[in-house]
């Protein structure tokens, strides 16, 4: 480049060091789609050919310019004219070697954001869902083959798995432990072989469907609903929601995803915070303007609806069946007690079961109708099957070795306005992540995912920039400050029979 | 121009001869392949921001290699011109040493 020409326009993120993607995978959202990456890396090869040819032409030119250093006592007024030719395309900015390095640094750049998107999807394990789906909806449709099939395929795994363990015992090899053998499980297919059969075992012939799991999900609310018949314990009660006292605080906004998160994290009990209970932070601009940060955590009990939290397996069951649940009623809720207005823009946040709701959210009418939902962010949820209006940005993130991303058995959809982000712990400069790899509970863990959240946006790929650019809209800038509320959900206490048969 | 690499000449020329020139003719067939490949690399249908700021860097830099070309081509006269000046030098003093063996021959048969 000529000196004093005008400043090289940023490649980014592809320009970004390879090492600060590795082990990052982005799928959706405004980066490079799949079929142009293809394209990207013959790009990234032409590049580096061509930055090979410029390093030979400047091999050239300086035999050129030994040369006529070997003759300058023969000729000196023409061998000076001739270095004085040559000086600018050996030595300098504008020299062929320069030129070469820029362009491998352009290659470099390439191959990393082909790289960073490259492993997005593969059309073979798209094959496999359906063929798995395929099998497992006709094993539904009997029961007993299904339960045969279900039993060889479980001793077969138990045989080979035996055989593999003493094989590595034998050679003096680490056996696996059980926490190592679930995470490489291949959960999504798990997923949709156990989907494809529940929603099989249904009444009447279920065709295969490409995505089993919410189907399935919505068999087991139903049957939760026709038990709650003879068990009054397991029927949908009256929420009562409730701003936490002595919770409101003052400080500065969030700046980015790691900070939403790690507002996620506070809710929890271990964090600080109570049961059932969901964040909302109204944040105040200079120019006066509010916006709404919603933090909302995930599972916190094991209960089927007969608990008073509402963040348990029966909110996860109705709201991957799609069914009216108290997680996204808690969250409405504590918004109208807030004091939201119409047309402020609100981000939601969650973790797990939160990002489903989350989700669940976004993709409601009557909640879009009332609400402006500006960008939604999930961290570890199974939320592929959920549909939210193509205009609102989202970003999921999910680790590799974190199984409940993967409980909808399918990978989340790789659309111009969904990104996914996904993570393997294994290969991170953080020891606490590549420890966290080895089990699926820290791969899940909030703290996981809020060092996740920094490190995809360290790598600043395309599409997650796209996300932060919204999700910047409602966080604001300097000067922003956040008012912190917290709203806790509890279900109305059972009455028992008695009880109502005689009130006094 | 002379076109021979180094060391090419014919019995008893100056095997520099033309050496400066033939060289830079391969770093321009070299550059031009170059310019073939970022041409190439242009060939990408990706639409997005990110995009649009590779092609900016992309012709920035096909750019550069243009006018490093172009800085070759002119390079290349002078180098020819050089070449031409030293085997104009070295025939001349070819032939003011032979005029001498040749002087001495005579003057010492004389």
């Amino acid at each position: 480049m000529s000196e004093g020409s005008p400043p090289r326009p940023e490649v980014r993120p592809e320009a970004g060091p390879e090492a600060t993607t590795a082990g990052i995978t982005i799928r959706g959202g405004t980066g490079p789609a799949y079929a142009d990456l293809d394209a990207l890396r013959g790009a990234a090869r032409a590049l580096l050919e061509a930055a090979e040819r410029l390093d030979d032409a400047a091999a050239q030119v300086a035999a050129a310019e030994r040369t006529v250093r070997a003759s300058e006592g023969e000729s000196p007024a023409t061998a000076r004219a001739t270095h004085g030719a040559l000086a600018p395309v050996l030595h300098g900015p504008a020299s062929l070697r320069a030129s070469a390095e820029r362009t491998r640094d352009l290659a470099r750049a390439l191959r990393a954001a082909a790289a960073l998107y490259g492993e997005a999807e593969d059309r073979a394990e798209e094959v496999v869902r359906i063929l798995l789906a395929t099998g497992a909806a006709s094993l539904g449709d009997r029961p007993a083959m299904a339960a045969l099939g279900v039993l060889v395929a479980a001793h077969y795994a138990l045989v080979t798995s035996t055989y593999d363990v003493g094989w590595r015992a034998l050679r003096g090899e680490r056996v696996p432990t059980l926490s190592e053998l679930a995470v490489a499980l291949p959960a999504e297919d798990l997923m949709i072989f156990l989907g494809s059969i529940g929603r099989g075992l249904a009444p009447g012939r279920q065709n295969a469907s490409p995505n089993p799991v919410p189907g399935a999900a919505g068999l087991v609310v139903a049957g939760v609903g026709g038990a709650s018949v003879l068990v009054p314990a397991l029927r949908r009660r009256p929420l009562r929601v409730t701003a936490r006292l002595g919770s409101t605080t003052r400080g500065p906004a969030p700046a980015g995803a790691a900070d939403v998160l790690s507002a996620v994290g506070a809710l929890y009990p271990e964090g600080g915070g109570a049961l059932g209970t969901v964040g909302v932070q109204r944040l105040e601009r200079p120019d006066g303007s509010r916006a709404w940060v919603v933090a909302i955590p995930g599972t916190q009990t094991g209960g089927l609806g007969w608990g008073a939290n509402p963040m348990d397996m029966a909110t996860n069951l109705r709201v991957m069946a799609g069914a009216a649940d108290d997680g996204t009623e808690l969250v409405a809720r504590a918004l109208a007690q807030a004091g939201v207005r119409r047309g402020e823009p609100i981000l939601l946040a969650g973790h797990s079961q939160g990002g489903m709701v989350a989700m669940a959210l976004a993709g409601s009418a009557s909640f879009a109708a009332r609400y402006d939902v500006a960008a939604v962010l999930t961290a570890g949820s199974p939320v592929a099957g959920q549909v939210v209006p193509p205009t609102t940005p989202v970003l999921h993130l999910e680790h590799r070795q974190d199984l409940v991303p993967a409980l909808d058995g399918r990978p989340s959809p790789a659309l111009s306005n969904r990104t996914t982000a996904v993570r393997d712990l294994r290969v991170s400069a953080d020891p606490g992540d590549r420890i966290a790899a080895r089990a699926p509970g820290s791969a899940h863990k909030l703290d996981t995912y809020v060092r996740t959240a920094r490190v995809v946006s360290a790598a600043g790929a395309e599409s997650v920039r796209a996300w932060e650019a919204a999700a910047g809209q409602v966080l604001g800038g300097t000067g922003t400050s956040a008012v912190r509320m917290e709203f806790t959900g509890t279900r109305a206490p059972l009455i028992s029979s008695d009880s109502r048969r005689s009130p006094r | 121009m002379t076109c021979e690499p180094a060391g090419w000449g014919w019995p008893g020329a100056p095997w520099l001869a033309g050496a400066a020139a033939s060289s830079l003719e391969q770093a321009d067939e070299a550059v031009a392949t170059a310019l073939r490949a970022l041409i190439a690399a242009d060939d990408v249908a990706w639409v997005s921001p990110a995009a649009a700021r590779y092609r900016a860097v992309l012709a920035e830099g096909t750019d550069e290699v243009r006018l490093a070309r172009a800085r070759l081509g002119a390079a290349l006269a002078v180098a020819t011109r050089h070449d031409a000046a030293v085997e104009l030098a070295r025939a001349a003093r070819g032939r003011d040493l032979a005029g001498r063996v040749l002087g001495g021959l005579l003057g010492g048969t004389g």
